[in-house]
């Protein structure tokens, strides 16, 4: 009964982001023995770079998976972005205003995936994987003729440049965390997410804009998915058909590992955020070691499931202990 | 079988014996001393108020509980039963509230389902003799052959039951029990399906009737069970007992003191000059509500009785728009409102505590502020961005004001008990600052102390001149706190009751309401027996 | 049941065992008509009834035999997964991982090959290790509690990780057998029809008769439909799961195998994206995501619609890059139409008294 006194393992497995944090600290440990090339600033620099696709995407999916959802379209609403975007460049449209289109792009992917789920009624998961093969294709129809490319100085700033020693594309990441994150954990918007996530039912009655929640949610994820379309398209300073194909998994797998359920109610941006460095540095870790690059798909598969049956553990644990006190 | 029957000959034994049963849940008792006798070819029913520990005793008989004590003898022998299967093996079969069968499989693979007569081989299942089998019980009941090929969604609510008798007695059941069996029947096919119980009964089967309908007893039941708290109190012949003696029975006299306390001061009367708040004029939802129309003035308890399945919490959930209606106005405070959502009705004072706690009410996983404040977090929010530590002193003020056994507001919700819990959700429903509070059968499933303080939470929230209406299915507590009651019958209002002050504490005008609401509620049968 | 009134007709006063519903008997034609609708994947049936005569119109081509045969060749291996995906669909699951099957059980099979083994014995490990991919999605849903669609779409990736690790990003060349030209459906058999398309019909009479004439259709069934009537019937849902991810895994394994011989190289992205077209065949064949619902004729039909559509996209010259765009569209049109018969039953049953 003596809470204060004694150490409290289910009080600490419950502070957001705990686990992955140890996690992301181990495997730091880990890298910077096996892969001495590892802590160099240029690595260093290269990986948060590289972690900020899923950052971003995560965080989206974040929003969707404590709502109760899934998105199984980001990958293509990237491209499709991606796409969207470079066209207008090479087009002629002025950066800025080509950027807007991108990121509407993505929006108005995510409001189609809504727009099936909320109005039309579709399983999520079926929704969004026809929306995943429908913007694909358009994505191969784009890219058919001749590959997207943009050697436009400014647009290729957003993932290349740097301000004041940190690159670019790390300060975008970091504001759309934070931001998200405060309105996820400080607003009613996000209080409004966790409820819808964990008895939509309940939420209604007592007074949620229940389908308002879920159809905001999605087009969250779709504008995610747009901004960080964009900004690979930059880092590649092109577009190909299969650009951001598979990044659905990557999405997803970040969110568990940082504590989101797949079944809604739990998660974090900050986990998500870890969730998704995690994987980057893990990703370099084996590429620097020369470890087959495809083990990452692999590894990506085996966390989820892990993730899932760990937030199951967790949750038994905590409400074990709670019963107990 | 056999040597069964022939020592039941012998010592004559009940077909099903429950002796000095327990059942222990943490933290409470589900059941204590349980004991239930039924003979060969008797219809027995089983009654008690929610939570009487009814379908604790049903999953024990069916072996989906163990009993922590006592012995269930089965045809006179000790039997420990492991399971649906097991107790089927001896001649127990289950028909549960919850419909049991698979809406997408026809009649004939629901009623073999798992126990498929396979021909010679064992390889293929012999469908001409289970559509045989099939359609020979199937004509006892006087069902159509067509129907058992297509399926089961397809069939009405009375061929859904018939065929779930029918796949009981498929494998020679000798009890049958059965949970609710007519709930949300139409009153033709629920006397159609206990004319078929008491076939049954005259072919030597055995039925136990678990009911809320105490309607249905007369003519159908040989014998009653009463059971209060998890206890027997009492089992007697039908013909030697009567449906007053059977409540009291059931209710036992304490709940009704309790209810007298939390009814109405006879120096406070309801005002007659008070203004009407809520007036809602011919609700239609297809299907659901037929012309149902209410009003509720300040200060105004209004009771709204019925059968489950009656549209009593339809009409709550078309007042507050959580249900889309077909016709109909509704107006609030003297504003016409038109709730597209809980929501609107929140903004226009209207907020329900609905029934089914656990599925509907709380939200697990939030803490026990973040319950309370869901439904109006603006209130501790200043654009948009929550404040914490004022959600936090809001929660505190209500967890002392309302009593809530809690360790902190930040505990999470699903630690606190039934009762408790209820109280969060009144601190919801208070905290929007509503004139009109909805409860849905406030007292489901939570224990006598916790119902006096829901009372008394009812009481001072009308006292400050706003209004309420209880749905509830205790008829003593939906008269005692009511000032009115409207009893709804197959979506349609069918009729009004007032309940005069201090009747709430005089047991014959107490009788005398429930026989009249029951009589409205099942279309006037009960008057005839008394 | 939706055509005529469905008000209880009680006759009283007979005798008690008179049940409400008096069907009338004049609406034979329309309650032949409507319990054909009723059916599984008839809506995509009517379609493509429609949509042959009016493709060929524009591409004569189409009808000719040839081109008849050549349909049904390729759309078996459509096909055969789509029997799988039916089975884990009417049971109440899903299977994103037949993709990953396929190329890792061609994988399998083409190396083993490649090695010297014999084709028989190669045939077989490629397939058992698609059954094992199947048993082990199983484990994980039913016994770990993975929500389906994310242990099979963690699969997905696990397997096809595994097949890129394992091939270094490098096909698979120079296993073919003589006999393996025939499996693979690069020999005609009969006529202008490959072996592959009576591998499939022989699947396709096997299922129907287990799925009708034994027991383990019914628990298939009663699986996707109320897993709880199920268990209290003495059914054990966990196990009736398993051997449905079981059966998925082998019939996307028997396509791979196939596969493998038909290509004549195992690049490891083979068969990625089957998972989206055998979905939309089952989906179009009338199996609802929901459970408990489904047809193997209905999954026939779905991946005939699924080969004519791409048949018609090859002939009328369009851009192969369409169809992913195609499929997706068609996807989200079957879910809808599906939803939409759903809606209607509902509307049909709340119209009745209960």
């Amino acid at each position: 009964m003596n809470n204060n006194t004694k150490f409290d393992l289910g009080a600490l497995l419950n502070i957001e982001g705990a686990t992955v944090f140890f996690a992301v600290a181990v495997l730091i440990l880990f890298s910077s023995i096996f892969a001495p090339s590892f802590l160099t600033p240029e690595n260093i620099s290269n990986v948060l770079v590289q972690s900020v696709f899923v950052v971003i995407l995560g965080i989206g999916m974040t929003y969707v998976l404590i709502s109760g959802g899934i998105d199984l379209s980001v990958g293509s609403a990237m491209g499709l972005a991606a796409a969207v975007c470079v066209y207008c460049i090479n087009a002629g449209l002025p950066l800025p205003l080509a950027l807007l289109i991108g990121l509407a792009t993505g929006a108005a992917a995510g409001f189609v995936n809504a727009y099936l789920i909320v109005v039309l009624g579709f399983a999520d998961f079926i929704a969004t994987l026809g929306t995943l093969s429908l913007m694909r294709g358009i994505v191969e129809v784009m890219t058919a003729s001749t590959r997207l490319n943009s050697k436009n100085p400014e647009f290729m700033f957003l993932a290349g440049g740097s301000l004041g020693g940190i690159p670019f594309a790390v300060i975008v990441a970091l504001v759309v965390a934070i931001v998200a994150g405060v309105i996820l954990a400080r607003t009613t918007m996000g209080r409004a997410v966790y409820g819808v996530g964990l008895n939509p039912k309940s939420s209604f009655l007592a007074g949620v804009l229940v389908n308002r929640v879920r159809f905001s949610v999605f087009v969250v994820s779709g504008l995610c998915a747009g901004l960080s379309g964009i900004l690979l398209a930059s880092r590649l300073s092109s577009v190909h058909p299969a650009m951001g194909t598979g990044y659905e998994l990557t999405a997803i797998a970040a969110a568990a590992l940082g504590g989101a359920s797949l079944s809604g109610g739990r998660g974090s941006v900050l986990g998500t955020a870890l969730g998704a460095l995690f994987l980057a540095i893990l990703q370099n870790t084996l590429s620097l070691m020369s470890v087959n690059a495809f083990w990452f798909q692999i590894i990506t598969g085996v966390i989820i499931v892990l993730a899932v049956l760990m937030d199951g553990g967790v949750r038994r644990f905590v409400a074990q202990r709670a019963r107990a006190a | 079988m056999k040597p069964a029957q022939a020592r039941a000959a012998e010592v004559r034994p009940h077909l099903v014996e429950v002796r000095n049963v327990v059942k222990r849940f943490p933290g409470v008792i589900a059941l204590g001393d349980a004991v239930l006798e039924i003979r060969p070819g008797e219809v027995h029913a089983l009654l008690g108020e929610n939570g009487a520990g009814k379908s604790t005793l049903i999953k024990l008989l069916n072996g989906i509980y163990q009993p922590d004590g006592g012995t269930i003898f089965v045809n006179g022998v000790d039997q420990t039963i492991g399971g649906p299967r097991e107790a089927q093996a001896l001649g127990i079969s289950t028909i549960y509230q919850e419909h049991t069968l698979a809406a997408d499989l026809s009649p004939i693979e629901n009623i073999f389902l798992g126990r498929e007569l396979k021909s010679a081989s064992g390889l293929i299942v012999d469908r001409a003799a289970m559509k045989k089998r099939a359609e020979t019980l199937w004509s006892q009941f006087g069902g159509d052959r067509r129907d058992l090929g297509r399926p089961v969604a397809e069939l009405g609510g009375l061929k859904q039951r018939l065929i779930e008798i029918v796949k009981a007695l498929a494998f020679e059941a000798s009890l049958v029990i059965m949970d609710e069996p007519t709930a949300q029947l139409p009153d033709g096919e629920r006397a159609l399906l206990l004319a078929h119980i008491r076939a049954m009964r005259d072919q030597g089967v055995s039925v136990l009737l678990v009911t809320h309908r105490l309607d249905e007893l007369a003519g159908t039941v040989d014998r009653v069970t009463v059971f209060r708290d998890g206890r027997w109190v009492g089992t007697m012949p039908m013909s030697e007992t009567s449906v007053d003696d059977i409540i009291h029975k059931m209710v036992g006299r304490d709940v009704g003191s309790m209810v007298a306390a939390a009814a109405r001061d006879a120096d406070q009367p309801l005002d007659d000059g008070a203004p009407e708040v809520l007036r809602a004029t011919g609700l239609v939802r297809r299907g659901v509500l037929h012309d149902v129309s209410l009003t509720l003035r300040a200060g105004e308890v209004l009771g709204i009785g019925g059968l489950a399945g009656s549209g009593r919490t339809e009409v709550a959930r078309a007042l507050i728009g959580a249900d889309p209606i077909d016709a109909g106005t509704i107006w609030a405070n003297g504003r016409q409102v038109s709730p597209s959502s809980p929501a609107d009705a929140v903004k226009a004072g209207i907020f329900m505590v609905p029934e089914e706690r656990k599925t509907q009410g709380i939200v697990a996983g939030l803490d026990v502020s973040r319950n309370i404040t869901i439904s109006a977090p603006n209130k501790v929010a200043q654009s948009s961005f929550i404040q914490r530590r004022r959600e936090r002193q809001v929660a505190a003020g209500y967890v002392k004001e309302l009593r809530i056994k809690t360790r902190s507001p930040a505990e999470f919700i699903e630690n606190l008990s039934g009762g408790n819990q209820q109280k969060v959700l009144f601190a919801r429903a208070l905290f929007s600052d509503p004139n009109i509070i909805i409860v849905d059968e406030p007292t489901q499933g939570i224990d006598v102390g916790a119902k006096t303080e829901v009372y008394r939470l009812i009481r001072d929230f009308v006292a400050r001149g706003r209004s309420v209406i209880v749905i509830s299915s205790e008829l003593p507590e939906l008269l005692g706190l009511s000032d009115r009651v409207m009893i709804m019958r197959e979506g349609r209002k069918a009729g009004e009751i007032a309940v005069p002050i201090g009747a709430a504490s005089d047991q014959a005008a107490m009788a005398l309401l429930q026989r009249q609401v029951m009589a409205l509620a099942t279309g006037g049968k009960i008057e005839q027996q008394h | 049941m939706i055509l005529y009134s469905s008000k209880p007709v009680l006759r009283k006063g007979t005798d008690m065992t008179v049940i409400s519903h008096t069907p009338p008997s004049t609406n034979g034609i329309a309650e032949t008509l409507q319990s054909f609708a009723g059916r599984p994947g008839a809506g995509i049936f009517l379609f493509l009834v429609v949509f042959l005569p009016v493709i060929s119109f524009f591409a004569p081509q189409m009808l000719q035999e040839a081109n008849l045969a050549g349909i049904l060749n390729q759309m078996v291996f459509i096909f055969i997964p789509t029997l799988g995906m039916t089975i884990v669909i009417i049971s109440g699951g899903i299977d994103l991982s037949v993709g990953s099957v396929i190329g890792l059980s061609g994988g399998v099979a083409a190396s083993l090959l490649g090695i010297g083994l014999p084709l028989p014995l190669a045939l077989l490990a490629g397939i058992a290790a698609g059954s094992a991919i199947g048993f082990l999605n199983g484990i994980v849903i039913t016994r770990l509690k993975v929500p389906d669609f994310v242990a099979t779409l963690a699969m997905m990736g696990v397997v096809r990780g595994a097949l890129y690790v394992w091939t270094s990003g490098i096909p698979f060349r120079n296993y073919m057998d003589p006999a393996y030209y025939l499996i693979g459906g690069l020999r005609m058999v009969a006529g202008k029809l490959t072996l592959p398309v009576f591998v499939a019909l022989a699947l396709l009479l096997i299922l129907t008769f287990v799925l009708k004439r034994t027991y383990i259709g019914a628990h298939f069934r009663a699986t996707g439909s109320n897993a709880e009537a199920a268990r209290l019937s003495g059914i054990r849902p966990d196990r009736v799961k398993l051997t449905a991810y079981i059966a998925s895994g082998t019939l996307a394994a028997i396509t791979g195998v196939m596969l493998a011989g038909r290509l004549t190289t195992v690049h490891p992205a083979m068969g990625a994206g089957y998972e989206l077209e055998t979905i939309a065949a089952a989906v179009m064949g009338g199996a609802a995501l929901s459970g408990g619902r489904g047809s193997f004729w209905g999954a026939l039909v779905g991946a005939l619609t699924l080969t004519v559509i791409q048949n018609a996209i090859n002939i009328l010259n369009i851009e192969s890059t369409w169809e992913n765009i195609i499929i997706g569209g068609i996807i989200l049109f079957a879910v809808l139409i599906d939803r939409a018969a759903m809606a209607l039953s509902r509307t049909a049953l709340r119209s009745r008294p209960h």
